[in-house]
C-alpha cells in the first residue's frame, strides 16, 4: 500500500467521532499526569489499560498511544515552572527550563518545548510512515531465530542503555523474563512457579505488575515528603519568543529530532536516553557551550524535540517487529496482545487499517496538544499545585479498582501490593523497574523463538550465527556489552574507581 | 539514598538475587529439563537461574566500592498506603464498593501531613461517586456498590 491510499485509509478510520475522542482523552491523560511530578506515563497507561479492555481495539489503542505521547508534552511544563521533571523524559528540560523560568522567560520557555515537540513529533511520525511497513517487509522473512537475536539485543540494550549500573540493568531483565516463566507453559502444558496457587496458573497479571512497580512504588517513594510547591509565574504576552530565540532554537530542534528518531528506532532505547544525548550533542556542536545550564535555549529545544521524536520513532520497531523500545511501548505491546493485536510483519497487511489509523491519530493528537498547550498553559500551572494530600488517594484508588476490574480478582490487586514494594526496594537500590517490566513482556516470545529455533536446527546451537540478520543483532549486542565492559575494565587496571 | 560510605547494603543486594536465582533453580529441578533440540520446561528457567545467581555475585561484588545506600523508610505514610489497599481488597466484597474505597481514602490520606478529615470526607465521597460511574454503571465489572 503506497503512502497517499495509505493515509486516506487512516483519515478514514481516525476521523471518526469516537477515535478523535478517545484520542482528546488519550493526550488530555497524557498531558495531565505528564505535567504532575513524581507519576509518570508508565502509571498512567497501566492505569487505564483496564478500561481500555471495554472499547474497540482501535480505540484502545489511539487512546493509549496519545497518553504517552502527551506526557512528553506535559513534562516539560513541571521542569521548566518547578525544577522538579514531570516525567524522567524531561529531566535534562530542567537543566536549562528552570534557569530561564528564573530570568522571568517561563513562558517563552513553555512556548519553544511545546513547538519542538510537536515538530519532533512530526518528524518521527513521517518516518514511522515511510519506514514500517518497509521494515514490517522485511521482517516477513525473519524466523524464530532472528526474532530471538533481535529481542535479545532490545533487552540487553534497555538494560544497559539506562542511566544507572548496566549490571543491575541486566538483573532486572533477567528477574522479569523469570517472572514471564510464572503459569502454564504454552509448548508443554506444565504449570510453572505456581506453588499450587490457582490463580498463578494463568501467570502474573501484566496490569498489577506494572501499577505496583510504577504506580504504588512511586507513591510509596513521595509519600510523605514535603514538597516545595510554588511555580515560576507565566504571564500571558510573555509567550512569544523573539524573533532571535526563533533564529536559536530551529537547528537545535532539526537535530534533536534526527537524535531521538535515531534513539527511538532502536531496540531498548527510549526517549530518556533520546533527550540526554541530544542534549549532549548541542552542548558539543554550541559555539557557546558556557551558556548550557544558564537558560540556553538550545538546551531546551533540542531535548524536547528528541524525546518526542523518540517516543513517535519507538513506534516503528514496535508495530514492524514487535521489539518495544522502552517498557512504555512493551506495555503497548501488552495491550495489543490483550487485544489479540500481535504486532507483527504481517500487521501491515492484515491490520492496515489499524496502522494507517493509528498513524493519522498521531498527526490528529499531536496538533491538540498543541491547542490544548499554549492557550491553556494557566490551567496546567494550576494542576501543578493540587496538594499530593489529594492526589495520592485518588490515584490510589484508580488503581485498586482498575487492577479488579481486569478479571475482578481480589489476588492481583495484592499483586500490586508486593510489586509496589518490590518496585520500591528497586528504585532506593538504584535497580531500574523498567528493564523488568520488559523482560516480563517479552519473556514468553523469547523463549517460545528460542526453543523453536533449536527445534528447527534440531540442536544445532550455530543457527543463530549461520544466519546473516541474526548473526549482526548478536555482533550487535556483543559490542554494546562491549562497550560497557571495556571502560570498567581499563579504569580498574589503572587503578581508578570505578564508574557509579 | 545515597551516603557516601560504603557500606554493606549494596552487596547484599546483590546476594538477595543470587538466593532468588538459586531458588528458581532449585524448583525448576521439578520441571522436565529435557534436550537442547527438545527442551522441557525446566530449561529456560534453569538458564536463567543461572545468569540471576552469576549477575548477583557480579552486582555484589562490585557493591563493595559503591557509596552505600540507606534506605530511609518512611514507615508511617509507608503503612497508610498499603493499609489502605489491603483493607479496600477485604471490604470490597464482603461490604460493597462505597464501603472500601470510602475506606481506602480515608486511611491512606492520612500518608501525607496536614490532611483535613472534611477535605478527606469530600474526596472519597467524590471518588465513590465516580468509581461507580465509570466502572458499575459504565464498565458493568459485577460489584456491589454496597453489601455483598
Amino acid at each position: 500500500m503506497d503512502l497517499i491510499s495509505g493515509i486516506a485509509l487512516g483519515l478514514n478510520v481516525a476521523v471518526t467521532t469516537e477515535a478523535l475522542l478517545f484520542c482528546l482523552i488519550g493526550v488530555s491523560v497524557g498531558m495531565f499526569i505528564g505535567v504532575l511530578p513524581g507519576i509518570g506515563p508508565l502509571a498512567a497507561v497501566a492505569m487505564t489499560l483496564p478500561i481500555t479492555y471495554h472499547l474497540e481495539p482501535m480505540s484502545a489503542l489511539i487512546m493509549l498511544a496519545g497518553i504517552f505521547y502527551g506526557a512528553q508534552y506535559g513534562g516539560s511544563t513541571a521542569s521548566i515552572l518547578l525544577n522538579l521533571p514531570g516525567t524522567s523524559t524531561t529531566a535534562v528540560t530542567a537543566l536549562d527550563g528552570y534557569p530561564m523560568a528564573k530570568q522571568g522567560r517561563a513562558g517563552v520557555a513553555l512556548f519553544i518545548t511545546t513547538i519542538t515537540s510537536f515538530v519532533g513529533g512530526c518528524f518521527a511520525i513521517v518516518l514511522v510512515m515511510s519506514f514500517a511497513p518497509a521494515l514490517g517487509q522485511m521482517a516477513l522473512k525473519f524466523s524464530s531465530a532472528e526474532y530471538f537475536s533481535i529481542m535479545l539485543l532490545g533487552l540487553v540494550a534497555a538494560a544497559t542503555m539506562s542511566l544507572g549500573s548496566p549490571i543491575k540493568g541486566l538483573i532486572s531483565v533477567v528477574a522479569g523474563l523469570l517472572l514471564a516463566t510464572v503459569g502454564m507453559d504454552s509448548t508443554s502444558g506444565v504449570v510453572r512457579y505456581s506453588f499450587g496457587v490457582l490463580e498463578l496458573q494463568d501467570g502474573l497479571n501484566l496490569v498489577a505488575m506494572a501499577m505496583g512497580l510504577f504506580g504504588v512504588a512511586e507513591l510509596l517513594k513521595n509519600a510523605g515528603k514535603p514538597r516545595d510547591l510554588a511555580p515560576q509565574k507565566v504571564r500571558m504576552r510573555e509567550l512569544i519568543p523573539t524573533r532571535k530565540d526563533m533564529k536559536e532554537c530551529w537547528k537545535p530542534t532539526l537535530r534533536g529530532s534526527v537524535v531521538g528518531s535515531f534513539v527511538g528506532i532502536l531496540p531498548g532505547a527510549g526517549p530518556t536516553l533520546a533527550a540526554f544525548l541530544a542534549y549532549a550533542f548541542e552542548k558539543r556542536v554550541s559555539r557557546t557551550p558556557e551558556k548550557f545550564g544558564r537558560g540556553a535555549i538550545e538546551g531546551i529545544s533540542a531535548p524536547e524535540a528528541a524525546n518526542n521524536a523518540s517516543t513517535q520513532a519507538a513506534f516503528i520497531p514496535t508495530l514492524a517487529l514487535g521489539i518495544p523500545g522502552d517498557a512504555g511501548m512493551a506495555v503497548l505491546l501488552g495491550a495489543m496482545m490483550i487485544h489479540g493485536i500481535t504486532p507483527r510483519p504481517e500487521f501491515f497487511t492484515t491490520n492496515a487499517d489499524l496502522f494507517w489509523g493509528l498513524v493519522v491519530s498521531f498527526w490528529i493528537g499531536n496538533f491538540m496538544l498543541l491547542i490544548l498547550n499554549i492557550p491553556l498553559i494557566g490551567f496546567w500551572v494550576r494542576v501543578l499545585t493540587v496538594p499530593q494530600r489529594l492526589l495520592f488517594p485518588a490515584i490510589l484508588f484508580f488503581i485498586c479498582i482498575g487492577v479488579y476490574s481486569v478479571s475482578n480478582s481480589p489476588f492481583d490487586v495484592m499483586t500490586v501490593i508486593v510489586f509496589g514494594i518490590v518496585g520500591y526496594l528497586m528504585n532506593a537500590y538504584g535497580y531500574p523497574p523498567a528493564p523488568m517490566l520488559m523482560g516480563f513482556i517479552l519473556g514468553p516470545m523469547i523463549e517460545q523463538h528460542f526453543r523453536r529455533a533449536l527445534l528447527f536446527s534440531r540442536g544445532d546451537i550455530t543457527t543463530f550465527i549461520d544466519r546473516p540478520i541474526s548473526a549482526t543483532f548478536l555482533v550487535l549486542t556483543l559490542l554494546l556489552i562491549a562497550s560497557i565492559a571495556i571502560p570498567t575494565l581499563i579504569a580498574r587496571r589503572r587503578g581508578l574507581p570505578a564508574e557509579d | 539514598m545515597k551516603t557516601s560510605k560504603p557500606n554493606k547494603h549494596e552487596t547484599i543486594a546483590g546476594l538477595v538475587w543470587v538466593v532468588l536465582g538459586l531458588a528458581a533453580i532449585f524448583v525448576a529441578r521439578g520441571y522436565a529439563f529435557g534436550t537442547i533440540t527438545r527442551m522441557g520446561p525446566g530449561f529456560v528457567p534453569v538458564m536463567l537461574g543461572i545468569l540471576l545467581v552469576v549477575f548477583g555475585l557480579f552486582a555484589a561484588w562490585q557493591g563493595r566500592t559503591l557509596p552505600g545506600v540507606s534506605l530511609n523508610l518512611r514507615l508511617r505514610p509507608f503503612a497508610y498506603i498499603i493499609v489502605g489497599i489491603v483493607v479496600w481488597v477485604l471490604l470490597v466484597d464482603w461490604a460493597g464498593f462505597v464501603p472500601a474505597t470510602v475506606a481506602l481514602i480515608l486511611i491512606s490520606a492520612q500518608s501525607e501531613r496536614g490532611m483535613k478529615w472534611t477535605e478527606a470526607a469530600l474526596l472519597a465521597a467524590g471518588m465513590s461517586l465516580v468509581g461507580y460511574l465509570i466502572f458499575i454503571r459504565g464498565i458493568g465489572i459485577p460489584i456491589a456498590a454496597f453489601g455483598s
